[in-house]
């Protein structure tokens, strides 16, 4: 990547340039190529406009793609009292989709904890929400703070004699058991 | 006219490009990569070129000196981190562990792995 080089080349002729145009005592009145005078009129209304609908442009395309960096939310339903990986794996042919409720996937972990699906994996950002889930009904597991049960989690991609495999992984259970835990084995 | 209105085309290309950097390696830090407070003094400093260039169109040498300044705001970032580039690039990394690491068994030095690493990009 060359922008952190280009950057960094432009900075070092910006700050010499600013320096030597800031300390030097140039004759009043006297052009040259290191000292401009202000340029004329017409020519700084026709730069600053177009500065503007640049920077603007820029601005614009900032927020669109920061809007679209978004993905629906996902609640995942994990088994009442389950300690340990809960392990989501996408694109699973054969495998269900994951359905939709109040414009959220809903992952309903099986009590094993993997979890299969021929949904595709979603990238953005989003709130997720967890549940402990059971026959009397659903209670909601803190994901942040220091009473989290929700640790580690990560997703990426895996090749392997069945091919490519997307998944998901978090850990469900005290910091204390996340800290003690061995990863788990796809 | 080129030539007068050199001043602003390298304030308004440097904090372009030099603001564009440090966006996206904030935009990193939210997918959890280390990030820098000087990240966004740097922006700042960005920012403050950006209105250099734009008053260099009227007062080029009040503009050099805001320049200046904004390109010093610039370097709080730019220069650690060029710096630590430096040495990483020809070795001279200081470590807190020298001398005190050692691998003793070799059985875990290395380890073939089961599955090739994959980055996935996001979509």
């Amino acid at each position: 990547m060359m922008l952190p080089y280009v950057a960094t080349a432009l900075l070092v002729l910006a700050t010499l340039y600013s320096a030597i145009v800031s300390f030097s005592n140039a004759e009043p009145g006297k052009r040259t190529w290191m000292f401009p005078a202000a340029p004329k009129r017409s020519a700084r209304i026709v730069v600053g406009a177009l500065t503007l609908v640049l920077v603007t442009a820029f601005a614009l395309w900032l927020s669109v793609s920061a809007r679209n960096s978004t993905r629906p939310a996902s609640r995942f339903l994990i088994p009442e009292g389950y300690t340990g990986w809960v392990r989501i794996e996408f694109e699973v042919q054969g495998a269900p989709p994951l359905p939709m409720e109040g414009g959220q996937y809903i992952l309903k972990i099986p009590p094993d904890g993997k979890l299969q699906t021929s949904s595709g994996q979603q990238y953005g950002w989003a709130k997720d929400h967890y549940y402990y889930y059971s026959a009397q009904g659903t209670r909601p597991l803190p994901d942040s703070g220091s009473a989290a049960l929700i640790w580690g989690k990560i997703n990426g991609e895996g090749s392997g004699a069945a091919g490519k495999k997307k998944y998901e992984e978090l850990f469900v259970g005290t910091e204390d058991q996340f800290k003690n835990q061995v990863p788990m084995k796809p | 006219m080129i030539v007068d209105m050199l001043p602003f085309f390298l304030y308004f290309v440097a904090s372009m490009t030099t603001g564009v950097h440090v966006c996206i390696l904030l935009a990193l830090a939210a997918h959890g990569a280390p990030s820098n407070p000087l990240e966004l003094v740097s922006l700042l400093g960005s920012l403050c070129l950006l209105i250099a260039a734009y008053v260099s169109l009227f007062k080029p040498y009040a503009a050099a000196r805001l320049a200046l300044i904004a390109c010093l705001a610039i370097w709080c970032f730019y220069g650690p981190a060029v710096a630590k580039s430096v040495r990483t690039k020809f070795g001279k990394q200081s470590s807190v562990l020298s001398g005190q690491l050692r691998i003793t068994h070799p059985e875990v030095s290395w380890a073939q792995a089961t599955m090739p690493f994959v980055c996935s990009e996001p979509k």
